[in-house]
C-alpha cells in the first residue's frame, strides 16, 4: 500500500510539453502511472506522448475525471498553474518547479490550505509509491518495494537514503520529498500522520535539514501517533553549515537561534526518536524496528 | 539582495512623501555645501549593509561646517563589522518627539508576511518584545486579502499609539504592505518611524531586502546599485549554481542542496573541513558542471575535490561529460573523488572510465574518507 498516490490514481501533468515535463512524464508512464492528460496553455487540442493536451485544468479534469496533478512549469508561471489546478477541483498536487518567488509561494500555500488540497512541494522531487505510481522525478531504479515510509525535505538526499535502504535489503512503501522551500504544502506533520494511517507502512524515516521549525513541530505530534510513534528514525542534514547563509534551499538557513541543527536533534530525541549522525546508520535502525 | 538605507529610501519615495531622502556622497566637501544649503545641524550616516552603525560610530550629528568635514572624513573608510564605508547619507536633523518601529517580514511559522509595530522604536525590537510584549503588535497578513484595517486600528490603539496618529500610521502600513508585495520584498523595516515636534511622521531609516528568486520581474531593483561588485557567490549564481564559501580545504560539488549539505557533514565526519557548499542544481548540464569544477579548483585553499552526484532530474551522463571535459582540457591541480549514482549513472561511469583516469566509488562515506585522505597528502 501507499499514501496519497495509488496505482489507480489518474494523473494530469501541467507543463507536460516542456523539456523536463516530457522527460519525466515518459518515466512516470513507463513505471505504470496512469497519466491521463497534459495541460499547457496555448497547446489545447493537441496531443503529446499519445495523450490529450488541454489549455487549462478545468477542461482536463472535466474530460478525464482526474483530481491529481503534477506541475513542471517554470517558476514564474507556477502561481497561475496552482490557481488553475485548485479552481478546477484538483485535490492532490505535486509541484516540482524550483525558484518560485516568496510572495507567490505564500499565496500558493494559502490557496491550497483554503481549498483543502494536499500539496507536495514546491521545489521537490515528488512522490513515489513503489510498485504503483510516480508523480515527479524520482529515479525508479533505486527503489525496492517494502514497508518503510520515507519523508524528506531534500530531493537528492531522498535518493541517497532510498538507495541505502534498498541495499540493506529493505524497501519503501511511499517516498515523499516535501521540498526545502520557505513555504511548503504537506510538512512532516501531515506526512507522518498519513503514514501512521497506512497499515502497510511499518516504520518511517524522516530526513530534515537546518532552517525553519518543521522538525520541532513534528516532534510535538509524534508521541500522539497511533501506530508508529516509536518506529521513526530521523536525520538532520547540514549540521556543519554556518549560520546566516542560505544553503541552496531557500529554507535551509539558520536565522539567529532559530532552525539550528541542535534544536532539531534535541526536539526529535526528546520525542524518543533516534537521530544518527550518518545517513548510513539509518537502515540498521530501521531493521531493528521491523524485526 | 539587501539594500543600503538610501537605496531602500529611493524605493520608498516612489510611494511615500515623508521619506528623509537627503544626499548621498563620498565627498566631505559635498557634505559641507549640502549642510549650508539645508541648514545645520545635519545627520551624517555611513551607508553599509550591516546593522549597528550607530554603536560603531557610523552615525553622527554635525552642527557646523568644521564638524561636518571632520565627521565625514572619520566615517568614510571606517570599517563596520567588516564592511568598509564608501558612501554617506546626509540629511537635516529633525526634532524627534517619538520613535516608533515598523516592519513587514516573512514569518515561517505562520507561512505569511507579518507586520510588527511598536511605539517603542529606535531600539532593539527583540528587547522591547521581551520586556514589554504589550507594546509590540505582531499581526500575520492573509496573502489572499488586503490588510484588515479595522483590526489594525484596534491593535494600534491597544499598543498605546495615540488615536490622532492612528489614521496616518494605518495608511503608512497599508501602503508599505502593498509595496512589499509589488516589489517582491522579503523584508521592509522602518526603525525609527519618527514623530517630529511638528507632529509630522517621517521615515527616518529603512532596511530592505528583495527576494532573489524574483529577479526576473524586479530587474529595476536589482540594477539599483551600479557599483555592485560580483562576488564568487554571485558569479556562481550567474553560471547557474549556488555557492557558499567556507573555510576548509575539501572542495565540494554536488547536486541538490540537501545532498550537498549531507556531503559537507560526511566530510566533517571523516575528519575533513569543507571549503565550500556548491549545488549544481537540478537538471544540470555538462557546461554547468564544468564551470562549477573550475570555480572550486580556483580556490587556492582547496586540496582535494569531492564530487557527489545522485542522478534524478540531473543525469549522470551529463555530469560525467562535464567532468571528463575539464579533466581532459587541463589535468586537475588536486585529486578528485567522484561518487556517481542514480539516473543514467551507468552511462556516466562508462564515460569516466573510458575518457579519464579518475577513480569512482558509489558509497558516500567511503568517497568522503578518500577525499579527506587524498587532501591530506
Amino acid at each position: 500500500m501507499s499514501i496519497w498516490l495509488k496505482r489507480n490514481t489518474k494523473v494530469i501533468v501541467q507543463g507536460m510539453t516542456g523539456r523536463e515535463g516530457t522527460f519525466h512524464t515518459k518515466n512516470m508512464i513507463s513505471y505504470g502511472t496512469k497519466v491521463v492528460a497534459g495541460v499547457t496553455p496555448g497547446k489545447e487540442n493537441t496531443t503529446h506522448l499519445d495523450l490529450p493536451v488541454f489549455g487549462n485544468c478545468s477542461d482536463a479534469v472535466q474530460e478525464t475525471g482526474s483530481k491529481s496533478s503534477v506541475i513542471f512549469v517554470p517558476a514564474r508561471f507556477c502561481l497561475a498553474a496552482v490557481k488553475d489546478a485548485v479552481d478546477a477541483g484538483v485535490k492532490f498536487l505535486v509541484v516540482i518547479s524550483e525558484g518560485i518567488p516568496l510572495h507567490d509561494e505564500i499565496k500558493i500555500g494559502a490557496l491550497v490550505r483554503k481549498n483543502n488540497v494536499t500539496m507536495v512541494g514546491p521545489n521537490c522531487p515528488g512522490i513515489f509509491s513503489v510498485g504503483e505510481a510516480s508523480m515527479g522525478i524520482m529515479p525508479e531504479s533505486i527503489f525496492k518495494k517494502g514497508n518503510i515510509g520515507l519523508v524528506s525535505r531534500s530531493g537528492t538526499l531522498t535518493y541517497e537514503l532510498v538507495d541505502l535502504i534498498s541495499r540493506a535489503g529493505l524497501g519503501i512503501s511511499t517516498a515523499v520529498g516535501i521540498g526545502g522551500d520557505r513555504v511548503i504544502g504537506a510538512r512532516f506533520i501531515e506526512t507522518l500522520k498519513a503514514f501512521d494511517e497506512d497499515e502497510e507502512t511499518s516504520a518511517i524515516a524522516m530526513v530534515g535539514e537546518i532552517g525553519g521549525s518543521d522538525e520541532e513541530e513534528a516532534a510535538e505530534i509524534i508521541p500522539s501517533l497511533k501506530r508508529l510513534s516509536k518506529k521513526i528514525v530521523g536525520f538532520i542534514g547540514g549540521r556543519t553549515a554556518p549560520p546566516g547563509k542560505a544553503m541552496g534551499h531557500a529554507g535551509a538557513i539558520v536565522e539567529g537561534n532559530k532552525g539550528t541543527p541542535q534544536s532539531k536533534v534535541e526536539a526529535l530525541e526528546n520525542a524518543g526518536i533516534l537521530v544518527p549522525e550518518k545517513l548510513s546508520e539509518i537502515p540498521g535502525i530501521l531493521k531493528g524496528f521491523i524485526d | 539582495m539587501d539594500f543600503k538605507e538610501y537605496q531602500g529610501k529611493q524605493v520608498l519615495a516612489e510611494r511615500f512623501e515623508n521619506v528623509a531622502l537627503g544626499l548621498v556622497t563620498s565627498d566631505p566637501n559635498a557634505v559641507v555645501s549640502y549642510g549650508c544649503e539645508i541648514g545645520f545641524p545635519i545627520v551624517i550616516k555611513a551607508q553599509v549593509l550591516i546593522g549597528g552603525r550607530g554603536k560603531a560610530g557610523g552615525v553622527k550629528l554635525a552642527f557646523n561646517k568644521d564638524e561636518a568635514i571632520q565627521i565625514s572624513k572619520n566615517i568614510l573608510g571606517m570599517d563596520i563589522k567588516g564592511h568598509k564605508v564608501e558612501e554617506l547619507l546626509v540629511s537635516k536633523a529633525v526634532d524627534i518627539k517619538d520613535e516608533w518601529y515598523m516592519s513587514i517580514t516573512f514569518d515561517r511559522s505562520n507561512r505569511a508576511m507579518t507586520l510588527i509595530f511598536s511605539i517603542e522604536g529606535g531600539v532593539d525590537i527583540e528587547q522591547v518584545a521581551h520586556e514589554s510584549p504589550e507594546k509590540v503588535i505582531k499581526m500575520p497578513i492573509n496573502p489572499l486579502k488586503d490588510i484588515e484595517i479595522l483590526k489594525l486600528e484596534k491593535e494600534l490603539l491597544g499598543s498605546g499609539l495615540k488615536s490622532k496618529y492612528v489614521d496616518e500610521v494605518v495608511k503608512i502600513i497599508d501602503s508599505s504592505y502593498r509595496l512589499v508585495v509589488d516589489k517582491d520584498l522579503t523584508l521592509l523595516e522602518v526603525n525609527p518611524l519618527v514623530l517630529t515636534e511638528e507632529d509630522e511622521i517621517i521615515i527616518l531609516d529603512c532596511k530592505m531586502t528583495v527576494d532573489d528568486t524574483a529577479e526576473f520581474r524586479q530587474s529595476n531593483l536589482f540594477n539599483l546599485d551600479p557599483k555592485k561588485e560580483e562576488s564568487r557567490e554571485q558569479l556562481a549564481k550567474s553560471q547557474g549554481f549556488s555557492y557558499v564559501h567556507l573555510d576548509g580545504d575539501i572542495g565540494i560539488v554536488g547536486n541538490g542542496a540537501g545532498l550537498v549539505m549531507a556531503t559537507m557533514d560526511a566530510v566533517k565526519n571523516a575528519g575533513g573541513d569543507p571549503a565550500n557548499f556548491l549545488d549544481i542544481g537540478g537538471g544540470a548540464k555538462a557546461e554547468v558542471v564544468r564551470n562549477a569544477l573550475k570555480l572550486v579548483e580556483g580556490n587556492p585553499k582547496v586540496k582535494s575535490i569531492f564530487i557527489n552526484v545522485f542522478g534524478g532530474i540531473t543525469r549522470g551522463d551529463e555530469v560525467a561529460r562535464g567532468i571528463a571535459d575539464v579533466v581532459n582540457e587541463a589535468p586537475p591541480r588536486v585529486p578528485i573523488v567522484i561518487r556517481l549514482t542514480g539516473t543514467r549513472s551507468e552511462e556516466g561511469l562508462e564515460i569516466l572510465k573510458n575518457e579519464t583516469d579518475l577513480s569512482v566509488t558509489d558509497v558516500m562515506d567511503e568517497a568522503a574518507e578518500s577525499a579527506v585522505r587524498l587532501g591530506g597528502q
